[in-house]
């Protein structure tokens, strides 16, 4: 309890709060710029934190972290440019609401859901830190490999109303996600002899490519396009979202936010998992699951507080046992060593206040990006106005340049631009594109881990039953293919012939 | 050209795409091929129920918008003019030249307002890229 509150005192200070403020002004800029990520926007800060005392540095990653994984969801719902993967399904909710003039009602939604996620993250890291983390390392291949099939079927049914066309999706993503050298055996698998190859299709430009570059030919190819639907009046939603939105929520925020705190401790699995898992179950739990994909504020909510609940989540095993759960937690561990801070159970006893001051801040760091977003959408909402002929350049330009800033390879642009003509037909067409990019992030460690369990069990297939933990997870995924089967034919039984 | 048209030309040139992975993947030393024949052999099935399921009875889908040829045409040429010219005369001429093509050609805006928004946007990237991220952007003409 004193550790607490001389941590309090350390994140009140003026200097702390000044940090904090900048911390989140930057962190909420980086995420709605495609490209720039929440592992760029922490590693960007490093250098800035070496001559800063330890605790200012924490404060410093920290809110640049979280309102970084938040600023994503602004450019997503406005312009269904997601900066980062983690916002790819609040833009299927979120975009058609801007589009119907209540992108300020998305965007408070989305605020709201993320302060509720964020907080909930960081009070399950104050409190149940260290058992959680244990709960993680029970995690083996056969769980990850679960995992990975149930994040893919989870992203196939809700995606699109034509499963078939996710699948392929899906599957096309697979594909890619097997080009470059094959860790296990050293093998080259379709690299063609490109150098550029051998380390994969890189995840970014595709991302940027599928969501920001497509989305830049559909504002400017055709003629008077624009975000705003020709029916929509322009802003005519509310300024915020109604109380009574809030609380039918609620429960949904909850929920998500669990999902995002128990993802997050797993090493690996990533926040657009957890995302696109609690827009499944909120849909699944819903009254009225068919206006899910249309405007729905309860998908924007699912979807916000899961991802930012993961930033918590995350944290946990990085600083209870030193094993990092994504690529910015990775860059975080980087930024406590240079401070002499080695993870792991010390930092709770040797460098306890520090820690504290750290996830202290982190609460504040969502309550200050909350403000500020709360106060910034009704200004933020009028780029919905712009026309389309006018944001399309913009959006093209900053993809171009964001692209090339990730690793100063062209050829990630030109890749980029490839997959954003491919984007815009596939819009076209109604291919939907988020199972492609979903699985090229799980692709990897769906392979890895189905190929360790393998090795480990002989090729007995029956491993991925053997194990409670995976057992459970396989009947989540009988769940999810069941679910929307059923659902399928119990409304078949009940329309009227 | 129809959704089902479309959708039928689709799975038609992925299958023979993925069935091209899929005979790789067997040919791939060790267990490298296991995954790429899985996924190959998930989108094949894809492909598959994709054109089993244009031949179906059932009332034709919406078509897509039609597609202002001329419009995409222009765009194209200008994303392609940016990348070109972006690599020979460098980031800061290709940028405002794009965004001023694009604004005048496609948003119809009036030239004073069109090179306004070009310059300063430019100015923006140049802030936020250069200064602020130093990212080495192509210098072109314009590197001593």
């Amino acid at each position: 309890m004193d550790v607490l509150l001389l941590a309090l005192g350390n994140v009140l200070t003026p200097m702390a709060l000044l940090t904090l403020l900048l911390g989140t002004l930057a962190g909420m800029t980086i995420g709605s710029l495609p490209g720039l990520s929440s592992t760029m926007g922490v590693a960007l800060c490093i250098p800035i934190t070496f001559n800063m005392p330890p605790d200012l540095a924490l404060i410093l990653l920290g809110a640049v972290y979280v309102s970084s994984v938040y600023g994503g969801s602004v450019t997503a719902i406005l312009l269904r440019t997601p900066g980062t993967d983690a916002s790819i399904a609040t833009a299927l909710d979120g975009y058609p609401l801007a589009a119907a003039g209540r992108g300020s009602e998305a965007l408070g939604m989305a605020t709201l859901a993320s302060l509720f996620g964020g907080l909930f993250s960081v009070v399950v890291l104050i409190a149940i830190a260290p058992p959680l983390s244990t709960v993680a390392l029970a995690f083996g291949p056969q769980e990850y490999t679960v995992l990975a099939i149930f994040g893919l079927v989870t992203i196939v049914s809700v995606a699109s109303d034509r499963p078939l066309k996710g699948v392929l999706s899906a599957a096309v993503g697979l594909v890619l996600a097997t080009v470059g050298l094959d860790t296990f055996t050293g093998m080259q698998r379709f690299t063609f002899g490109h150098s550029e190859l051998f380390d994969g299709v890189p995840l970014l430009p595709v991302l940027i490519g599928l969501f920001s570059v497509s989305q830049a030919f559909n504002l400017c190819v055709p003629a008077g396009g624009g975000v705003l639907s020709g029916t929509a009046q322009p802003l005519q939603g509310r300024r915020l979202p109604a109380w009574l939105d809030i609380r039918r929520c609620l429960r949904t925020m909850l929920r998500s936010s669990v999902i995002g705190s128990v993802v997050g401790i797993l090493p690996g699995a990533g926040t657009s998992i957890a995302s696109f898992i609690s827009y499944s179950e909120a849909r699944r739990h819903s009254s009225t699951p068919e206006r899910f994909g249309k405007g729905e504020l309860e998908g924007v909510a699912a979807s916000e507080s899961a991802n930012n609940a993961v930033t918590g989540g995350t944290l946990i095993p990085t600083l209870t046992l030193g094993i990092p759960g994504n690529a910015v937690t990775a860059v975080f561990i980087g930024g406590l060593t240079i401070h002499g801070m080695i993870p792991g159970p010390s930092l709770f006893t040797q460098h306890a206040e520090t820690t504290y001051t750290l996830i202290l801040s982190l609460l504040l760091a969502n309550l200050l990006f909350a403000l500020v977003g709360l106060w910034l959408c009704r200004y933020l909402v009028v780029v919905t106005k712009v026309p389309g002929a006018v944001l399309g350049p913009m959006i093209l330009v900053f993809s171009v340049i964001g692209t090339f800033a990730l690793r100063n390879e062209i050829v990630d642009v030109w890749l980029a631009l490839a997959f954003g003509v491919v984007g815009f037909f596939m819009e076209r067409w109604r291919y939907p594109a988020a199972p492609l990019v979903i699985a090229l992030i799980l692709g990897p460690i769906l392979e890895v881990n189905f190929r360790r369990s393998m090795q480990i069990a002989h090729w007995d297939l029956t491993t991925f039953f053997t194990r409670p933990l995976s057992l459970g997870l396989c009947l989540l995924v009988v769940l999810a293919l069941a679910y929307p089967l059923w659902n399928r034919w119990r409304q078949r039984r009940h329309a009227p012939t | 050209m129809t959704l089902d048209t479309i959708d039928r030309g689709v799975a038609l040139l992925l299958g023979a795409l993925c069935a091209a992975v899929v005979v790789t993947g067997l040919g791939m030393r060790g267990d490298a091929g296991v995954f790429p024949v899985i996924a190959g052999t998930l989108g094949g099935l894809a492909c598959l129920g994709i054109a089993l399921g244009t031949l179906r009875r059932r009332a034709p889908d919406a078509p897509p918008p039609p597609l202002a040829y001329q419009r995409f045409a222009v765009w194209c040429l200008c994303v392609l003019g940016l990348l070109l010219l972006m690599l020979s005369a460098g980031t800061f001429i290709a940028l405002p030249l794009f965004v001023l093509a694009s604004l005048r050609w496609l948003g119809q805006l009036r030239w004073p307002l069109a090179l306004t928004v070009s310059v300063a946007f430019s100015a923006l990237i140049y802030v936020v890229f250069v200064y602020l991220l130093s990212v080495p952007l192509p210098g072109g003409w314009l590197t001593p």
